[in-house]
């Protein structure tokens, strides 16, 4: 009993120190969005001298890029890849992980094979592809092509493999279309759904050759071209900039992940005792 | 049952055609478009200006002669090999420890480490550039000087860069691969566990006769997961050297090469073709995975 405790405490305290490493740098990146260049590389200077939000409003005010634009522009594409992937996935997830039907394993082999060769491989026939489509320097360039999952489809293949038969039975007698029962369904899928969804919503978050290659002008940018080319640009300007746009962009991302942090438990725990 | 058939023979091969269609649809406008695309441009010459004209495999043969496209192999491959080794080590040492935590604290540890991962990619190269920076950076100031070692220029020394790259990478997956781990260490069978507790088999031998193989099938996808992300790895370095490869190429990777030579070398056929030379340097990589015994990631089944 005694050893047992040792070993909780040890391990509990081991871990609270290893979390303050991991997060360590990102607490110094949100104070030095408030220090001055000078300050930033004094290590023996952990809080800033003085306090303001100056480095806020000059990166907010435009003066470098235009910030909300570009928050705006990220967050529409990710939203649009989040939604889009997921329920293109799930609609083909439950058209494979149900029926059983010649030609299904080929569907499943192409889907493996987009995780095999992922959009940055591709990133330049894709720009030169997307080009001719008309959609060069627009949002929709990069949001559509983010739809493809191949890792959704073999998730979501296996989720409603897994669905008991008689939820399905129910609505085929009672003559409901295919897509109606695929409907009735998703309502127990919900831990499922946003898991993937928001798993989604990251990677396109941080997706950076192929908005690189696509999006040129300033309003178009998603937030992390915007601020990696404030870095490459303007060496003089102040670091605290950089560091307040970092901060500022990860506040999203922070807030979905705690929404989501549940159910994105709840969904693997299943999964993978499936 | 005959209205099962007749239901079946109907109605039911649209539904599901009209389902799983736009996935597919999107697959073959998106990703198999492109990549014929681009296995036909790597065959085609790099002109600028003016009909580029068949060339066959040239841009491959050029490629086995080029000592830089091998340094980017080789720099690709370390960093992966290196990444996920210590990225799943101490993800598993840490999805362990965190099991045996104080249950209200496990929560917020687990999202604590997951943050990180949260980071978008550049915005960590930019905060790494700081971490590392020359002489005055943290990693300088507080851990190498302090343990006696002459201070590292991360960035330029050729020695170095490349780990700076690891490093980056370390920190950010780490606590998603814990979480998956963890979240496949909780789906154990209890009672499983605790006969073998009972019956004295050593922690140890629970560990890789019990807990591997129910595991395996999750530590598989983090190790696909991993493999295929540093393999594609761009924003890190791009963030960092600006779309080169740093000091005598020490940090150059495969997909930042290909964009090298399609942007600023002007070669779009060798770029593709550097691009397209990756996917089997990537099936050789899971295709290692595959050769481990069978057994092993189908042991939670049996």
């Amino acid at each position: 009993m005694n050893r047992e405790r040792r070993i909780r405490w040890l391990s509990t305290i081991g871990m609270s120190l290893a979390a303050v490493v991991f997060l360590y740098p990102l607490l110094w990146m949100v104070l030095g969005s408030f220090k001055a260049n000078t300050e930033i590389f004094d290590t023996s200077r952990f809080w800033p001298s003085v306090w303001s939000g100056e480095y806020y409003s000059i990166l907010t005010s435009g003066e470098y890029f235009s910030f909300w634009r570009s928050l705006a522009n990220s967050t529409f594409i990710a939203l649009a890849q989040a939604i889009g992937a997921t329920a293109f996935a799930s609609m083909a997830g439950y058209a494979l992980g149900v029926y059983r039907f010649p030609g299904r394993g080929f569907l499943i082999f192409l889907g493996a094979a987009t995780i095999f060769i992922p959009a940055q491989m591709i990133a330049l026939p894709l720009f030169a592809w997307v080009n001719v489509l008309g959609l060069f320097d627009n949002p929709l360039g990069v949001a559509l092509p983010g739809m493809v999952s191949g890792l959704g489809l073999l998730f979501f293949t296996r989720v409603f493999s897994q669905i008991p038969r008689e939820l399905l039975e129910v609505g085929r007698m009672e003559g409901a279309s295919e897509f109606r029962i695929f409907a009735s369904v998703l309502p127990l899928l919900k831990p499922f759904l946003v898991a993937f969804g928001f798993a989604h919503f990251v990677l396109a978050w941080h997706a950076h050759i192929v908005p690189l290659l696509i999006l040129h002008s300033d309003t178009a940018r998603t937030l992390p071209l915007s601020l990696a080319a404030l870095y490459g640009s303007s060496l003089n300007s102040p670091q605290a900039v950089l560091m307040a746009g970092s901060t500022l962009g990860m506040i999203p991302l922070i807030a979905v992940f705690a929404f989501a942090y549940p159910r994105l438990k709840t969904a693997l725990q299943e999964f993978v005792a499936q | 049952m005959a209205r099962e058939v007749a239901f079946s023979r109907n109605s039911l091969p649209w539904g599901r055609l009209v389902l799983a269609s736009p996935f597919f649809l999107f697959i073959a406008l998106f990703w198999a478009t492109p990549l014929f695309n681009g296995v036909q441009l790597s065959l085609e010459s790099d002109t600028i200006w003016g009909a580029s004209h068949y060339v066959g495999f040239e841009h491959y043969e050029a490629l086995l002669g080029d000592g830089r496209y091998w340094k980017a192999v080789s720099n690709t491959v370390t960093f992966t090999v290196t990444t996920v080794a210590i990225s799943m080590g101490l993800a598993l040492i840490a999805a362990h420890a965190l099991n045996l935590c104080w249950s209200r604290i496990r929560g917020p540890l687990t999202f604590a480490f997951m943050v990180p991962g949260l980071c978008p990619p550049t915005a960590l190269a930019l905060l790494f550039l700081l971490v590392f920076h020359g002489k005055e950076g943290l990693l300088n100031q507080w851990v190498i000087e302090p343990l006696g070692f002459e201070t590292i220029n991360w960035l330029s020394d050729p020695d170095f860069i490349l780990s700076a790259i690891v490093i980056q990478a370390v920190w950010r997956w780490t606590g998603f691969m814990t979480f998956f781990l963890l979240c496949a260490l909780n789906a154990r069978p209890r009672d499983l566990l605790d006969a073998a507790a009972i019956d004295g088999i050593a922690p140890w031998q629970r560990f890789t006769k019990i807990t591997l193989p129910l595991i395996a099938p999750t530590l598989l996808f983090c190790l696909i997961y991993l493999i295929v992300d540093c393999f594609a790895q761009f924003a890190g370095s791009y963030v960092l050297f600006g779309g080169s490869g740093g000091s005598e190429d020490a940090g150059l990777l495969l997909v930042s090469y290909a964009y090298q030579k399609a942007f600023v070398g002007g070669g779009f056929g060798s770029g593709a073709a550097v691009s397209l030379s990756i996917v089997p340097w990537l099936a050789g990589m899971l295709l290692l995975l595959a050769l481990s015994p069978r057994r092993f990631w189908k042991g939670a089944y049996s």
